[in-house]
């Protein structure tokens, strides 16, 4: 896998559409016709896949927004991050 | 204010 030896910042992809539905965030598939129900942590890591930060970067901004630490959430949000991926729900994104 | 921090969690259903 060529990502492992960059740095990978995840991106949403095109073929999504979202929206926050109260706390939960809401994520369509628009062609593999699946909606993903994402809970206030995953919506706002969901949030930052903005193709411009690291995980490492998610993690600490996720640590900054929840008052903890960033080494403790950066599992939370590689496996988010993993999940997403399997869901085909994030570009290929960029390496670096 | 925000939420407390708790583990991620998705949910997924076919159309």
């Amino acid at each position: 896998m060529s990502g492992e030896q960059g740095t990978w910042y995840p991106c949403r992809s095109q073929v999504t559409e979202w929206r926050n539905v109260g706390q939960d965030t809401l994520v369509l598939h628009l062609t593999l016709k699946q909606y993903h129900i994402l809970n206030h942590v995953a919506g706002r890591i969901w949030s930052l896949c903005d193709g411009t930060r690291s995980s490492r970067d998610i993690a600490e901004e996720l640590a900054r927004n929840f008052s903890t630490d960033a080494d403790a959430v950066l599992s939370d949000v590689t496996d988010t991050l993993k999940g997403f991926g399997t869901m085909g729900i994030l570009d290929a994104g960029s390496s670096s | 204010d925000t939420p407390a921090y708790e583990p991620p969690k998705v949910k997924s259903l076919a159309q």
